[in-house]
């Protein structure tokens, strides 16, 4: 099952790349350019659910892309 | 008195100007600057590459340090150019609107004249807290100033003049049961007293280049996020390009352009080097330093310590000879391959409240590198 979010920040984007890595989440993260300008786009191995409550509860500002 | 065996001269200096800035640095901080200048030479959150992203996360590495360091989140650290750019960001940020300030008669011009600009623009008003020997006496003048329309309290956590700290929990607490935000100046007290945010601390701003051990050019605004800010600068951040406004969410809010890499590096390093050194052994030994210098100069005829019994202090020294202006006598220092700060020391405030704004005074601060036998042959070039 995969996950895929964005997030503009860059700041936040090396919190969630730690995030995922201390609860033991594979992701992919790649830059990309879209309608609200250059933003981190990542693909985690797990369940939404699980992967949306981490960022959340870490105060990370991200959209999802479901 | 045993001196340093070194022969110390202009060639071979000995530095006793921390205070200014700290040197030498760590090996660990000169590895992470050369480090990155060579492996990590991209532009953070300005791409997609291998060498932007190392870049990114040497940057986010120093604000982790630096967040561990004061009770901070990482995305509410800030990096700046120095102390000064840290505390305009803080004080225009918050006071543009208006309102009221009590600052202290200890601040360092980068405090005092931002707060005096915006006083002469009529945009604030503010009163000058004098500071006494007795921290209960410090605060009760602070709070006889507070008024309804009183919105920040501007305060040094130590005088870098005669090293003197000031009573920020006191103050902090003072604040917070009054609604007022507390931003404080960390620039001599960060690195050797344990400053947090969870002293009660609304925005703490200091040098990187200091008692961090980081290099010029780095400073740091540390925030519980609370408090909105009003950016002074906007511009590219990496971040929502489309919009023409700047992102709303710390740091990018507060951080337009380039942020120093090699400068967060060495933060970085600087940060770990003070937990593996301990702060509390660094405060130990320079403080060490200080009261050798003062109990020598004591054994000295017509020198005046600006210092007080019931004061408490970081370790930085202030002292006149008597009948030799400060400049004369850091220059005469410095012939002898003696590095020290004499003047006003930007702070013309602190000078007033001394009664040495004529000419100054020479300051003395070690660092954790100084020595006992380098004091000691101060004291003879003296």
């Amino acid at each position: 099952m995969k996950t895929v979010f964005r997030i503009a920040s860059e700041t936040y984007t090396e919190k969630a790349k730690r995030i995922l890595a201390q609860n033991h989440i594979s992701y992919r993260m790649q830059k990309v350019t879209g309608a609200e300008g250059c933003t981190a786009k990542f693909t985690a191995d797990a369940g939404s659910e699980r992967v949306f409550s981490l960022l959340r509860s870490n105060g990370i500002p991200f959209r999802s892309d479901i | 008195m045993p001196y340093s065996e070194r022969k110390i001269s202009v060639r071979q200096p000995v530095y006793f100007d921390n205070a200014a800035t700290t040197f030498p640095k760590p090996l660990s901080v000169r590895n992470a600057v050369s480090n990155t200048i060579a492996y990590a030479g991209g532009n953070p959150g300005r791409g997609g590459h291998p060498l932007a992203k190392r870049a990114g996360e040497t940057v986010y590495r120093a604000r982790e340090s630096a967040a561990q360091l004061f009770g901070a989140q990482p995305e509410n650290v800030v990096l700046t150019l120095n102390c000064t750019h840290a505390l305009n960001l803080a004080i225009y940020g918050l006071l543009y609107t208006g309102g009221h300030a009590v600052i202290s008669s200890m601040e360092h011009n980068s405090v005092f004249r931002p707060i005096a600009a915006l006083a002469r623009e009529r945009i604030i008003t503010y009163s000058i807290a004098q500071v006494s020997p007795d921290s209960a006496q410090t605060l009760a003048n602070f709070r006889r100033l507070l008024r309804p329309n009183t919105k920040a309290v501007i305060c040094s956590l130590v005088s870098n003049v005669t090293g003197q700290i000031l009573p920020w929990r006191e103050l902090a607490a003072m604040c917070k049961e009054n609604g007022i935000a507390f931003i404080a100046d960390g620039a001599q007290g960060c690195g050797v007293l344990p400053v947090s945010l969870s002293d009660g601390i609304s925005v703490l701003c200091t040098a990187g280049h200091k008692g961090l051990y980081g290099i010029m050019g780095s400073g740091l605004l540390v925030t519980d996020g609370k408090i909105p800010l009003k950016p002074l600068m906007q511009g590219g951040t990496g971040s929502l390009s489309m919009s023409a406004a700047q992102p709303d969410f710390l740091p990018d809010a507060l951080e337009s352009g380039t942020v120093a890499v090699p400068a967060a590096a060495a933060l970085d390093a600087g940060i770990r080097f003070i937990a593996q050194r301990g702060m509390t052994a660094i405060f130990r030994h320079e403080t060490a330093l200080c009261e050798r210098l003062i109990q020598g100069l004591k054994q000295k005829p017509n020198v005046t310590v600006f210092r007080d019994a019931q004061a408490e202090y970081a370790p930085v020294v202030s002292f006149v000879l008597d009948g030799e202006p400060p400049a004369d006598t850091a220059a005469r220092l410095a012939a002898k391959g003696f590095c020290v700060r004499a003047g006003l020391h930007c702070a013309p405030l602190a000078h007033n409240t001394l009664g040495t704004s004529a000419e100054g005074t020479v300051r003395f601060s070690p660092s954790v590198f100084s020595t006992a036998a380098e004091t000691d042959a101060f004291l003879h070039a003296l």
